[in-house]
């Protein structure tokens, strides 16, 4: 019997994800919707499943329950096993010390005996609030083939946003010489993605050296990678082609759905969900097929099961349970599960968070040429006729104001 | 609820050659990403029945294929759960036995023995309903019957011509008389292949047969009972959705895009349908899709024209295609600018560019898995 694993994955999952509030009110950002039935969590862990990885060690600290409930025993990504499988890892008390995470480097240091329990040679580090399709296989196999201590996963971003990125100066066989985070003025445009791999021991020994150390913030990004670079480590990047993108902010989030609904076949890096050959998994709710009614006309658009259309959509992404009374227009915007559009509503370019109800005759947002992204959080009840500003952001308290 | 279930997985009043060509009846695929089997488990696992004997004879790898387990319909478990009951074939049974429901549970009596709820429910596959078991078992218990037999007052889309159970009920509900014909309408109460028995009582009424084989619970043990008034008709008001012919499996397919119907089966007090999972991507609509009054599942990719149809998973209708009236089984691909109407297109068919095929509500055009046009 395998009584230890090659490779075994941490996903860091316990961001606040502010930059996406209100989408992030109530739900870890891992465990926020994306592309009319996934979560953003689906993408990782299926690039696990399809990499071969089977021991994920989900990290959780802000608010988990959904995202708890969403993982499971962790079987839509065949990640319930008898030895490795899913486990989420929340920060915990012991007898000398009770802490939260206190950064990226902490929340591994916490779980080091789980990473120990499997003794793994490498161990793969990802967080969740990327949407790609990666092979980590073909990374582990460089890392391998480099005797690397840490590869750190790059991708070619475009000149003019490097500065927004950490960015590795690399010699010409990849081996990192530099690492700056957000540069005024950018060497290169290798930007890395929050993929790391270690091998076991050297990863060990860097995290116990960072938390005793008193002037770290226990930052992998800030102490841990600057760290090793200095003292001369084998350190490569290794550069994914594909598509990737950040959703930690409202607007690249609804960019990143409006995506997913098929792009443009004239663009290099396009991500497709509808691939056999990597499959995005996810967790099943019992939803009956959509029915599209005799006044529905939807075209450029995703959606979910469970939906009733009777009215118009246009290039966009609709979830589970979604109903579009007639007469309703939905434009450019993301309309999450069990959202209710009732007739002669108009939403254009917003997000619609879950279980909205959108009363008769509003007006949500305006055209996407004009650039204000519109949000309507969750449970929100938007009574009749009312006008939902462009670049408003409706919450709760918002609504009782009004 | 104290009850197991048996379910007949091809064993229902039907003429369905063509869609039970390579697959059992409860394989049947329907409404866009359904099998009849999870109708049947659903309502079985939704009423509380947590200990299930699937029987099935022959051609029953799509089946099994779809159920596994049973995880999906949380009937994975230590205690009952889902058991597969494959033909017990010894050199005794193996030649030239009838299939009866009979029969079917003679062969399995060690099921009926193992299993430790006080009451047995059997039932086939079709017609397709989103019933709750639990009232029908209060029925039983109320009239202290010993056979208690489903009636639905709503049948969608019955073919004449089909032999099915009537059923000549006193005012109580009490059967006098039980009949199978092709006619019908023995005082106008049609069974949905459902029925419940005490299972002491049923396996001490085999044990009177002493393993004789061949016998039949409509034609032997029924009449019996019914002699000494102990068969009860058990009415239920839910739709119940006859595909026993292509057209009576076009006609409730296409019942699907009533909403009434829909909300009946989906959306019923009595829970929801569960299906195996196939990690499907969403449902894509193309910048020229044109979809009216249809019913379309995941994974399906929309480019040209759909209108009164059911589309299941996988499904790709290309550019300029026009589909109307019919029902697109997962896989199977319409390419540009082909034309279907009155149409039921198996798994996997593959429709060339500009071909136009059309039937008629009353004789479908019927494509079988794999075929290319």
């Amino acid at each position: 019997m395998i009584k230890r694993k090659k490779c075994l994955a941490m996903l860091l999952a316990g961001g606040q994800g502010s930059r996406l509030m209100p989408l992030t009110e109530d739900i870890a950002k891992p465990a926020v919707p994306f592309g009319a039935r996934y979560r953003i969590i689906d993408f990782p862990l299926s690039n696990c499943l399809n990499s071969g990885i089977d021991t994920v060690g989900v990290l959780t600290q802000y608010r988990p329950m959904e995202l708890n409930d969403y993982l499971g025993m962790g079987e839509p990504w065949d990640l319930n096993r008898r030895f490795g499988g899913l486990h989420t890892l929340p920060p915990y008390q012991t007898g000398q010390r009770s802490d939260w995470f206190k950064g990226t480097a902490n929340a591994i240091y916490q779980h080091i005996v789980f990473i120990k329990r499997y003794d793994p040679e490498y161990v793969l580090i990802l967080s969740g609030d990327h949407i790609y399709k990666m092979n980590y296989d073909l990374m582990l196999q460089e890392h391998i083939k480099n005797h690397a201590d840490c590869t750190i996963a790059v991708i070619d971003v475009d000149p003019k946003e490097a500065s927004r990125f950490g960015i590795m100066n690399t010699d010409d066989r990849g081996r990192i010489l530099e690492f700056e985070e957000k540069p005024a003025h950018p060497k290169s445009t290798q930007a890395s993605m929050g993929v790391y791999i270690f091998s076991t021991d050297v990863l060990i020994k860097y995290l116990q050296e960072d938390e005793a150390d008193p002037d770290s913030s226990n930052d992998f990004g800030k102490d841990i990678i600057p760290k090793m670079l200095n003292e001369n480590r084998r350190m490569f990047a290794y550069l994914y082609k594909g598509y990737w993108r950040d959703v930690g902010t409202l607007a690249s989030y609804w960019s990143a759905n409006m995506d997913a609904i098929g792009m443009d076949p004239s663009e290099e890096e396009r991500l497709i969900l509808n691939d056999p050959g990597w499959r995005i998994y996810y967790r099943h709710m019992l939803n009956e097929p959509q029915f599209l009614g005799n006044t529905a006309d939807v075209t450029n658009s995703i959606m979910g099961s469970g939906c009733e259309i009777n009215g118009k959509v246009e290039h966009s992404v609709l979830f589970d349970n979604v109903d579009v009374d007639e007469g309703a227009e939905i434009k450019d915007s993301v309309i999450l599960s069990g959202a209710k559009i009732h007739a002669g509503a108009k939403v254009e370019y917003s997000i619609v968070a879950e279980d909205v109800e959108i009363k008769n005759n509003c007006r949500v947002g305006g055209a996407q040429s004009d650039g204000n992204l519109t949000i309507i959080a969750r449970d929100i009840t938007v009574p009749e006729g009312t006008a939902v500003q462009p670049g408003e952001i409706v919450t709760a308290d918002k609504m009782k104001n009004k | 609820m104290d009850a197991a279930g048996i379910i007949l997985a091809d064993t229902g009043a039907v003429d369905v050659p063509e869609l039970i060509r390579k697959r059992t009846l409860a394989a049947i695929p329907f409404g866009a990403r359904y099998r009849l089997i999870d109708f049947t488990l659903s309502n079985m696992t939704n009423s509380g029945i947590s200990s299930v004997g699937m029987v099935a004879r022959e051609k029953y790898q799509s089946l099994m294929g779809h159920t596994g387990a049973g995880a999906v319909w949380d009937l994975e478990r230590k205690r009952g759960g889902l058991t597969f009951l494959p033909p017990f074939s010894t050199e005794q049974n193996v030649n030239g036995l009838k299939r009866s429901r009979y029969n079917a549970l003679l062969e399995n009596e060690s099921y009926l023995r193992r299993v430790k709820e006080k009451y047995i429910l059997i039932t086939s596959c079709t017609p397709v309903m989103n019933v709750d078991y639990n009232k029908m078992l209060q029925f039983h218990e109320a009239h202290n019957a010993r056979m208690t037999i489903m009636y639905t007052t709503r049948p969608m889309n019955a073919q004449d011509g089909i032999a099915r159970t009537w059923m000549d009920v006193d005012r109580d509900g009490r059967v006098l008389g039980i009949d199978i014909t092709r006619q019908g309408k023995l005082g106008g109460h049609c069974a949905v292949g459902a029925f419940m028995m005490d299972r002491e009582d049923l396996l001490d009424i085999m044990d009177s047969y002493h393993g004789q084989k061949n016998l039949s619970f409509r034609k032997d043990v029924a009449p019996a009972l019914i002699e000494e008034g102990g068969v009860w008709a058990y009415g239920v008001d839910e739709i119940a959705l006859y595909l026993d012919t292509l057209p009576g499996y076009l006609a409730s397919s296409l019942s699907l895009l009533r909403s009434d119907v829909r909300q009946a089966l989906f959306h019923s007090e009595n829970g929801p349908v569960i299906t195996k999972v196939s990690d499907s991507a969403p449902t894509h609509y193309g910048p020229h899709a044109n979809v009216t009054n249809s019913l379309i599942a995941d994974g399906a990719v929309i480019e040209g024209n759909v209108s009164n149809s059911i589309i299941f998973r996988g499904v790709h209708i290309g550019k300029d295609a026009i589909v109307s009236n019919s029902v697109v089984m997962q896989d199977s691909t319409v390419s540009d600018g082909a034309r279907l109407n009155y149409a039921v297109l198996d798994k996997a068919v593959y429709i060339n560019s500009d071909r136009i095929l059309s039937g008629y509500i009353t004789h479908p055009f019927f494509c079988k898995r794999d075929d290319r046009i």
